[in-house]
């Protein structure tokens, strides 16, 4: 668990045991679509989507730290979400822009589960203002989006793009079956789709920008943190299961007559990881709470939660094959699942090497 | 960069104490006489009454004013404590005012040459003589023997079946007759540590603190508080990311091959561990205050571990980004300080319970893993 408070404790069981629930409905497959969007909507119900959105437009305000909760129950079981760019950052963004009857809309089809909204951080667009119909404006969009987990799946995409000429940055939010969308599905390792999304000339009406051009708009990067608290707390949840599995099975499994767990050398290994795991829970706390206060540490604590928790994950992950012995090796036994999604999890976030340098940055800054 | 401060600007009290500066004393009797020096402690004892919420706000305002500790002592950080919990009122009244004022110094003989690790092995015999006991033997690395008034100690009162029984945990004053000690001197050069001999040395039997012949349980619950001592304590002399980096880029000559590029990785990913480890200690702290919520051994282990080893990387990677120079011996023959300080921190997974010990205790005690007496 990642905090000490009573309800957030409450709410990091009712997740646990929801995401056991799913995870045992997955049946040992990575992506279900179908299934994906029937627990969305259950998420929605328990209140869980609109935790970023205020109560005027469907959500709760329970706030990141309550979202952290969820993530890290995901983590633990492996069930791949759109929650830290979903329900974290797209809520995000769409809250920090002022409420048009179009964005409201959108906030409450969010929170109520009706549409899958992602943001992606990592875009690298183009726009272009031209001449529509009634003189109202047309957005041509181009350019390439690394989006994150699970954003086949999404119904409408959040990126930012910059202007071709003259203006600001702005954030659009795209329905993803636009014409001149290509989107390019990669399944990897753990079985996760990794999606890119190629933009050719997508013509969108002035309610897909999120803000004017001329306004200065929020900015997706500045929230960007609520994604990466989110994202290593999955990492933290998805490192501590596979801990706990190994310490499960250090006392269960019997050679020379005793529980392998009781020979020191395995002992000091379990130990030495226990170590790693309190470093990790204390970062990704740190993030959350300094996330979640707005306080201007928080980029720093996010870019610590999620290099430590990535860098601990794979570690745990990697005994944990080890302390299995053969049974860590098989197909069948999910220890394996764990190490195949340890290097995996970091790339929604950026990937370690990207959060240590942007952490020596931050830190010499 | 900051060093740890240098210890003879520490002020550690006792009958012969010394002041590197007239201001030293001054700080040390005006927080004495507010109780601020144990700002938790009861008033009746040297203290200051204070709850957990208000000690971390004056410690917290003694942190941004930058303010010395008015007092370094085993005394205050775990003595005192042992004796509010297991004293008899005699005892708090007679030793913890002397303790909060700073005007006796202890040291504490616990390790023995055939009793490390093994700290049940205790050998040092205390032998009945009506109300005296009467001490024989040998304790080794006791920290400042040679400078401290008394010592609490772990001796022998009885042979059990069990190690861990027959022992007590006994207060002496080091001028008492029969009591010889030697400093020893470790590869880091001058040293705190001590050996001390006992012979024959007659101590008054209403010196033993909680149970006689239970010394252990005592012994355990002090060591708990050294861990957590050395593992907070550690934070005070910290360096930053800045000067560790200024360092890399500043050193004239380093080997040919060093990649300072690489230097400043290491030292960026060491940095990292210690922020993490900076915010469990953190966490620990705020768990510690609640006096309801006993820290399991555990936590005090995985603290003193993790302290060791960022602490052993810190002076490893100091001393790969100030060159050979800090290698080199000045004209005096002395170690350089980086030097003296990467030799000395080898020693921090041994003192207070090695880096093995603390392994041992978060595998049983934390995560619950069988013992191999048990599994048969």
């Amino acid at each position: 668990m990642i905090s000490t408070s009573f309800e957030d404790r409450m709410l990091g069981e009712a997740a646990d045991s929801f995401f056991r629930g799913w995870a045992a409905a997955m049946a040992g497959q990575a992506v279900n679509d179908g299934l994906l969007r029937t627990k969305w909507r259950e998420m929605a119900d328990l209140g869980w989507l609109g935790m970023l959105i205020d109560t005027d437009h469907g959500g709760t305000a329970y706030g990141v730290r309550g979202l952290g909760q969820i993530a890290e129950a995901s983590g633990r079981h492996l069930v791949l979400t759109p929650l830290a760019h979903g329900a974290g950052l797209a809520a995000a963004i769409l809250a920090a822009h002022p409420a048009t009857p179009a964005l409201s809309a959108r906030m409450r089809s969010l929170a109520a589960g009706d549409n899958i909204y992602v943001a992606a951080p990592q875009a690298e667009a183009e726009y272009r203002i031209i001449p529509g119909a009634a003189g109202a404006p047309t957005y041509v969009l181009n350019g390439t989006i690394d989006a994150p987990d699970v954003t086949g799946i999404a119904d409408e995409v959040i990126f930012e793009a910059r202007p071709t000429g003259q203006g600001s940055d702005l954030a659009f939010c795209v329905p993803a079956q636009s014409s001149g969308v290509e989107r390019r599905l990669q399944t990897m390792v753990d079985g996760s789709i990794r999606t890119t999304m190629l933009l050719h000339d997508v013509h969108v009406d002035r309610d897909a920008a999120l803000g004017a051009p001329d306004a200065s708009a929020p900015k997706l990067v500045a929230l960007a943190d609520i994604a990466n608290v989110l994202s290593a707390a999955e990492m933290f949840g998805a490192a501590a299961e596979t801990f706990d599995r190994t310490l499960a099975h250090l006392t269960d499994r019997r050679q020379f007559g005793v529980p392998i767990g009781s020979f020191q050398a395995l002992q000091h290994r379990a130990a030495i990881l226990a170590c790693r795991i309190e470093l990790a829970r204390s970062c990704v706390i740190a993030g959350l709470d300094a996330v979640e206060a707005r306080q201007e540490s928080g980029a720093q604590l996010a870019s610590l939660a999620v290099a430590i928790s990535a860098d601990v994950f794979r570690q745990v992950a990697k005994e944990a094959v080890q302390l299995h012995g053969g049974l860590g090796m098989t197909d069948e036994h999910a220890i394996g699942k764990y190490l195949k999604r340890s290097r995996v999890i970091d790339l929604a976030p950026g990937g370690i090497a990207f959060h240590r340098s942007r952490y020596a940055r931050l830190t010499l800054a | 960069m900051r060093l740890p401060l240098p210890d003879d600007e520490l002020v550690w009290g006792g009958r012969n104490a010394v002041f590197w500066h007239p201001d030293a004393k001054r700080w040390l009797h005006l927080m004495a006489d507010k109780g601020w020096t144990a700002p938790q402690w009861p008033k009746e004892f040297g203290g200051a009454g204070l709850t957990a919420e208000e000690a971390e706000v004056l410690d917290e305002e003694m942190r941004r004013l930058d303010c010395r500790p008015p007092l370094k002592s085993f005394g205050l950080t775990m003595l005192g404590p042992i004796l509010l919990q297991y004293g008899t009122e005699e005892q708090k009244r007679r030793y913890l005012p002397d303790i909060a004022a700073g005007r006796i110094r202890w040291c504490q003989g616990f390790s023995e040459p055939m009793a490390g690790s093994d700290l049940a092995s205790v050998q040092t015999r205390a032998i009945h003589d009506e109300d005296t006991l009467v001490i024989t033997g040998h304790k080794v690395w006791t920290s400042y023997a040679h400078k401290a008034d008394w010592m609490y100690c772990l001796v022998r009162t009885a042979r059990e079946a069990k190690p861990q029984d027959g022992m007590s945990f006994l207060l002496l004053d080091m001028s008492t007759p029969g009591i010889r000690v030697e400093p020893i001197q470790l590869i880091s050069g001058r040293s705190i540590f001590c050996e001390v001999f006992f012979e024959n040395v007659r101590v008054p039997a209403e010196n033993v603190v909680g149970t006689p012949g239970e010394g252990w349980t005592v012994a355990k619950s002090l060591l708990r508080h050294e861990r957590l001592s050395i593992a907070r304590g550690a934070g005070q002399d910290r360096v930053e990311l800045r000067e560790v980096i200024d360092l890399i880029d500043g050193a004239a000559s380093l080997p040919i091959g060093t990649s300072r590029e690489a230097l400043r990785d290491r030292a960026v990913t060491w940095m990292m561990e210690e922020h993490a480890l900076r915010l469990l200690q953190q966490r620990v702290a705020v768990l510690a205050q609640d006096p309801e919520v006993d820290i399991p051994d555990g936590y005090t282990s995985i603290l003193k571990y993790c302290r060791a080893k960022s602490n052993q990387e810190r002076w490893d990677i100091l001393l790969d980004a100030t060159g050979p120079g800090s290698l080199a011996l000045n004209d005096q023959n002395e170690l350089s300080a980086i030097a003296r300080n990467w030799l000395r921190a080898r020693g921090n997974s041994i003192e207070g319970g090695t880096s093995e010990i603390q392994l041992n205790i978060i595998a049983k005690r934390m995560l619950g893993l069988p013992s191999r007496e048990n599994s048969r």
